[in-house]
């Protein structure tokens, strides 16, 4: 299992990033906002998954993201239990309709 | 030669099936096949984990992202009703294109950057230790040095169960009381 350079597991993470954050910034279905932060979480984790197998004498990035896969599930409950909330309040979960801080 | 060949063909397929599920989550009209298309994404990852010699957080990734996460997602989408909302946009044709051409700078700058940063060739992996990535060697290293991390991720999760009841309960006895009545 060594045919494939860090490099291309690096770009493969960068180009899932981007279009996470893309998602997170142009999107306006609150949902789809939430996913787009999944998207960079999991590409996050693959970098530290890559740089773990280059650096292979200890377990650090694996331990880390298993960490950071238990946030990403606290994280995508409570930002769904929100999204659940502002439906109840505004019956719509695209974001900008939401100003109640606004005026 | 015959691993090589079954190593590049799992990497090159999870690698494709994460980018286009990416796009797929990003770019649907609909929430659900969002969904469907994060469900893509992490599936692939879940592939290149298996390529980086990551057994058990593959698995991990299946179980807590497809089994749950994704599982939530659809399950929200089902309460707040899955339809295609119309496009309401109110942002300006110039402000789209201001936003695009920062964009294409960013991505410009950021090749540049990487393309100067002269990182030699292609770094190739040395074969692993027999043991790296299984569930032995992960467990004793988050019993031992990640203790303290661990045990805090415990605390986070219950607080983040306590919080999220706390957030999507119904508040109102009314509503209650109707819904009540509207059931068979």
């Amino acid at each position: 299992m060594t045919s494939i350079p860090l490099e291309y597991y690096l770009v493969v993470a960068a180009v899932i990033f981007v279009i996470g954050a893309c998602g997170f910034l142009a999107r306006r279905n609150a949902l789809i906002v939430l996913m787009s932060i999944e998207l960079m979480l999991n590409a996050v984790n693959l970098t530290l998954v890559a740089f773990n197998r280059w650096y292979a004498s200890h377990h650090v990035g694996q331990m880390f993201t298993f960490f950071i896969i238990a946030v990403a599930a606290a994280e995508a409950a409570v930002g769904l239990a929100i999204v659940v909330a502002l439906f109840r309040l505004k019956r719509t979960v695209r974001t900008d309709s939401v100003d109640l801080l606004k005026n | 030669m015959i691993n090589a060949i079954v190593e590049q063909g799992l990497f090159y397929v999870s690698a494709l099936l994460a980018v286009a599920g990416a796009l797929g989550t990003v770019a649907s009209k609909s929430a659900i096949r969002s969904a469907m298309s994060l469900l893509a994404t992490i599936v692939g990852i879940a592939g290149l984990y298996l390529t980086l010699s990551a057994q058990l957080l593959a698995a991990i990734q299946i179980l807590v992202y497809a089994g749950a996460i994704v599982v939530l997602f659809v399950f929200v989408i089902m309460l707040l009703g899955g339809q295609v909302q119309p496009n309401q946009d109110k942002r300006t044709s110039s402000s789209r294109a201001i936003g695009a051409g920062l964009f294409a700078l960013s991505a410009i700058l950021a090749a540049v950057l990487v393309a100067r940063a002269g990182l030699g060739g292609p770094h190739l992996f040395d074969p692993p230790r027999i043991e790296f990535g299984s569930v032995s060697e992960l467990g004793r290293v988050m019993f031992t040095d990640g203790v303290i991390a661990f045990e805090l991720i415990g605390v986070l999760l219950t607080t983040a169960i306590v919080g999220v009841m706390a957030v999507a309960r119904t508040r109102h006895a009314k509503t209650n009381a109707k819904s009540k009545e509207v059931g068979p």
